[in-house]
């Protein structure tokens, strides 16, 4: 055989397979099927045009149908909890791969639906409970390119010729820590992209080609996976950008349909101010392609995510405010990167606010600072916006996410896997437990500012000890479709939870008593006389409002301890805010003064993480009216629901090991969840 | 010197100088061909990183550059550089691979999928779901009074906070929702089209209506086509590799020398 001839001619049909170029712009999947259900609705037989109309006579015109046509939802209009996660990472974000995740977007969605996955470092992973939907949002910027820039066989390796990558996720590499190849394909694999583009060296066409083909995958994958009424996909991506200052300024793009779509997501290396993604948006909305766009871990923005300035550094505008509300309806306000809602230095009056908070800056050990980092704040501010007449730019709902980098959201604090794959795979890595005495002083002689030393030893003190076993998007839709639970995104009928399965119902009305709580028809009547959560509620005269709480425990985890109303609202600017305990567990009562519920006793062993079994609730529903309301002032409320308190994830993986929980981290967690807010606007006349 | 004692080096140094006298002798002049395809190849790799086609002289000027890396090349090959380069090793060995793999799985057949399907059921797996619509009533009396009112049987439920309608739950997803003891339960039950029950929740008493049970069943072909397919070609290159070796591995005689 003449080995010598057959592999030229393999690699000759190997490079004119790699050189074909995709010249189509948009991907277009539509099929017969959705234009038939874009139909009008009839019913009515005698309002179908005659047949003689087609015949060619000139008949009169016809007559336009009495009956009228309902645009609100007929079948299950009280509508039905699902829950999801529209942030996962898998094997083509350039991160995700540095951390050695190698599952793919259809990886993801089995997972979702509780199938068993690989976690990079080789054990195994099924979701505690499948999920109701589930979305792939791998970063826009060289999407997949890592991954064949670690395959040596490919062409793009062969240009960027860069050692670390060389086979950074062969079977022999695949170990637990951040080796150095690790941390530059992390850390510097994009500067290096970028250079060799520059430099002349990587042609944008290449990159292209296979960003483009990697989101035809990822769209490919959502198709596959999305089965209406039982399980339902998105086509999203991560748009990363940040400030000079690495503050965090990422965001979800999350499309309606799939049936068009952009040939390649707008990203960060095409512009890294967010108000050019908004511009891309709008543009795609007006081709008829909807999408929205969900901001995240502004905790780590350093002030930016909710600055009161725009890109260029001028002060917000209408035009800003408009655009950022008609593209951002939601926010993420609990993933693994800690919390969104507040900071303890925000609001000094919340015992609650000091919750799995998450200091740095993203990717980074440098302190973000807490203002303009948070949504209470934000919320607040928009208020004074409009106390100025002018548009608020902060008018969100919220959502939890889990940002997974394994394709894999880890929502159980029992079997937590962490997020960056192979470099927070151990209890070692993430700080749970301590490093070996070897490592230990190696590490303290080292890098003393990265550990810590206790009785047990050497901790890591990183980031990944900060991170959660969060969090979950939770939607009010009446089935399980894109169509439904887009919209609910869009209405803002959202919540997030830290977790578990909590599901939490919000309304604000005029009219609801006990009577209407414990009639059979209370969620008809909630939503006929009143709005839900992420609505605006309309002056009433001077009535003040009130409001239903009405929310029920994850069967499979703790039981409830209260439900809160946070109140946010500005007098002659000045923003104030307040929690309200408005139902508490074990028939406590809320003290008038201090609106706190008394203590249930809850208590977690923390020999086992067992928990108090008989203390809390399984369900808690309340109607609640404002005692301090003013029909004169902008306000703000949405609902927090409290668990009794469980174990931390850092607890469970220290009592798996054999160690007590470290002592400078909560040993255990009150998983909690948030409803979208309900605005009150005065009358203006 | 360490490497003087590796019998290594010395092979190495050995067969490069038998390599290089032979080479020196029979050949005394080493031939570079420079022609019309090599020009149209270093113009196009030039195109595709500058974007735009190159000039006469600079095509003078990169068949130059190119005929001086080929003297590297085969200076280096002389040296016999390549025996000894981990990275040209496992590269060689990958290129090797894939040649190999390239004949084995270049499209199979639908055929062959469906068999590939049917022969590994057990890894396409779906787990079992129920659907099923629930009420939910005040107390346990409630339940089994609402039991004898016939049509206006929905009307006596309270308002539950779970959806009435369920559709292909899986059990844990059931067990998050209602509870371990009502998932229990239900799985007492058989598909039928009157209210059954009641059975306990953690939030209360419930009448269900069974609908559909489906047993863990394996996935329709037409739903994991791609998965199959991946999983297929997969194993064909695992295999193609596998046979390659399989065939040649006689060429070669395996001698372990004791150090």
């Amino acid at each position: 055989m003449n080995l010598r001839a057959f592999s030229l001619g393999s690699i000759l049909l190997l490079a004119a397979c790699g050189s074909e170029t995709e010249t189509v712009q948009t991907i277009d999947v539509a099929d017969a099927e959705n234009s038939a259900a874009a139909e009008a609705p009839s019913n009515d037989a005698a309002s179908a045009p005659s047949p003689a109309a087609s015949s060619g006579i000139q008949q009169s015109l016809l007559t336009i149908p009495n009956d009228i046509f309902s645009a609100l939802p007929g079948k299950n209009a009280t509508r039905t909890a699902l829950f999801g996660d529209l942030h996962v990472h898998t094997t083509y974000s350039f991160d995700a791969f540095a951390f050695g995740t190698l599952a793919t977007p259809y990886d993801a969605y089995r997972y979702a639906l509780g199938d068993t996955i690989q976690h990079p470092a080789g054990f195994d992973m099924t979701l505690r409970v499948p999920l109701d939907f589930y979305a792939v949002t791998d970063h826009a910027m060289y999407m997949g390119v890592s991954r064949q820039a670690a395959d040596p066989s490919t062409e793009i390796a062969r240009i960027m010729d860069l050692d670390y990558m060389e086979n950074l996720n062969a079977p022999e590499n695949l170990i637990p820590g951040g080796t150095p190849q690790r941390t530059r394909a992390f850390l510097g694999f994009l500067s290096d992209a970028g250079g060799l583009i520059a430099d002349g060296t990587l042609s944008q066409d290449l990159v292209h080609d296979i960003t483009r083909d990697a989101w035809k995958d990822t769209v490919a994958a959502a198709e596959q996976y999305n089965k209406p009424g039982e399980f339902t996909t998105f086509v999203a991506y991560e748009y990363t950008t940040s400030t000079a200052d690495r503050g965090n300024l990422h965001r979800n793009v999350i499309f309606r349909d799939a049936d068009k779509l952009p040939a390649v997501p707008f990203s960060r290396v095409h512009s890294r101010n967010p108000e050019d993604l908004w511009d891309w948006m709008d543009g795609l909305r007006n081709e008829g392609i909807e999408s929205l766009a969900i901001p995240h871990n502004s905790n780590g923005s350093n002030g930016q995510m909710f600055k009161l300035v725009d890109w260029a550094g001028n002060p917000l505008d209408d035009t800003y405010s408009s655009q950022r509300t008609r593209n951002e309806p939601l926010i993420e306000i609990t993933q693994i990167k800690g919390t969104s809602e507040t900071h303890p230095l925000l609001s000094d009056n919340d015992e609650w606010a000091d919750f799995e908070i998450m200091p740095y800056r993203i990717a980074t050990t440098l302190y973000s600072e807490p203002s303009g980092s948070y949504a209470r704040e934000a919320l607040l501010n928009g208020l004074s916006f409009e106390d100025q007449g002018m548009e608020n730019p902060f008018e969100f709902g919220f959502v939890g996410a889990s940002d997974t980098h394994m394709a894999a959201i880890g929502d159980d604090e029992s079997d937590f896997y962490g997020k960056t794959g192979l470099r927070d795979a151990t209890p070692q890595l993430t700080g749970a437990v301590p490093l070996s005495a070897e490592v230990g002083e190696r590490r303290l002689e080292n890098t003393p500012d990265q550990v810590r030393e206790f009785d047990a030893g050497v901790y890591n003190t990183g980031s990944p000890i900060t991170w959660g076993a969060s969090g979950i998007a939770g939607v009010w839709a009446e089935d399980n479709t894109r169509e439904s639970i887009y919209n609910a995104f869009r209405r803002k009928e959202t919540f997030a939870t830290t977790g578990t399965r909590i599901k939490v119902r919000f309304f604000g009305g005029y009219d609801f008593t006990d009577e209407t709580l414990a009639a059979p028809d209370m969620l008809e009547t909630a939503y006929s006389e009143g709005v839900s959560m992420g609505s605006d509620l309309l002056p009433n005269g001077d009535r003040a409002p009130r409001f239903i709480v009405w929310a029920t425990q994850d069967a499979l985890s703790a039981p409830l301890q209260r439900l809160q109303i946070i109140k946010g609202w500005t007098v002659d600017g000045e923003p104030h805010e307040q929690v309200f305990d408005v139902a508490c567990s074990n028939g406590l009562a809320v003290d008038s003064q201090s609106h706190r519920c008394g203590d249930n006793g809850a208590q977690v062993n923390l020999a086992d993480c067992s928990i108090s079994t008989d203390v809390g609730a399984a369900e808690l529903k309340t109607v609640w009216v404002d005692p301090d309301f003013d029909p004169s002032v902008r306000a703000f409320y949405y609902a927090r629901v409290l668990e009794n308190p469980t174990c931390r994830w850092s607890t469970w993986d220290a009592l798996k090991e054999g160690y007590e929980p470290r002592p400078d981290f909560p040993t255990t967690i009150q998983e909690r969840a948030y409803t979208s807010p309900i605005w009150f606007r005065p009358s203006t006349g | 010197m360490k490497f003087m004692k590796s019998h290594v080096f010395w092979f190495v140094v050995l067969g490069s100088l038998i390599f290089v006298i032979d080479e020196q002798t029979s050949d005394p002049l080493d031939i570079i061909v420079v022609d019309a395809a090599l020009e149209r190849q270093v113009a196009a790799l030039w195109a595709a990183q500058i974007q735009r086609e190159p000039t006469e002289a600079e095509i003078v000027s990169l068949v130059d550059d190119w005929v001086t890396e080929e003297i590297w090349r085969r200076e280096s090959m002389r040296l016999n550089l390549a025996e000894e380069d981990e990275i040209i090793r496992r590269r060689m060995i990958q290129k090797m691979q894939f040649i190999t793999e390239q004949e084995a799985v270049l499209a199979p057949t639908e055929e062959e999928l469906q068999a590939y399907y049917e022969a590994n059921h057990e890894r396409y797996g779906v787990p079992s779901s129920v659907s099923f619509e629930q009420l939910q009533f005040q107390s346990r009396e409630a339940a089994t009074g609402a039991l004898s009112a016939g049509e206006s049987l929905a009307d006596l439920a309270e308002s539950s906070m779970q959806s009435r309608v369920n559709v292909r739950q899986s059990p844990l997803q059931v067990a998050s929702t209602f509870g371990p003891e009502f998932t229990r339960s239900l799985n007492g039950y058989d598909v039928a089209l009157n209210w059954q029950g009641p059975i306990k929740s953690t939030f209360g008493w419930h009448l269900v209506k069974l609908l559909e049970i489906n047993s863990s069943s394996v996935a329709p072909f037409e739903d994991i086509r791609a998965t199959v397919h991946g999983d297929y070609t997969y194993e064909s290159r695992l295999q193609a590799q596998a046979d390659f070796i399989e065939q040649v591995r006689s060429n070669y005689d395996i001698v372990r020398k004791e150090e």
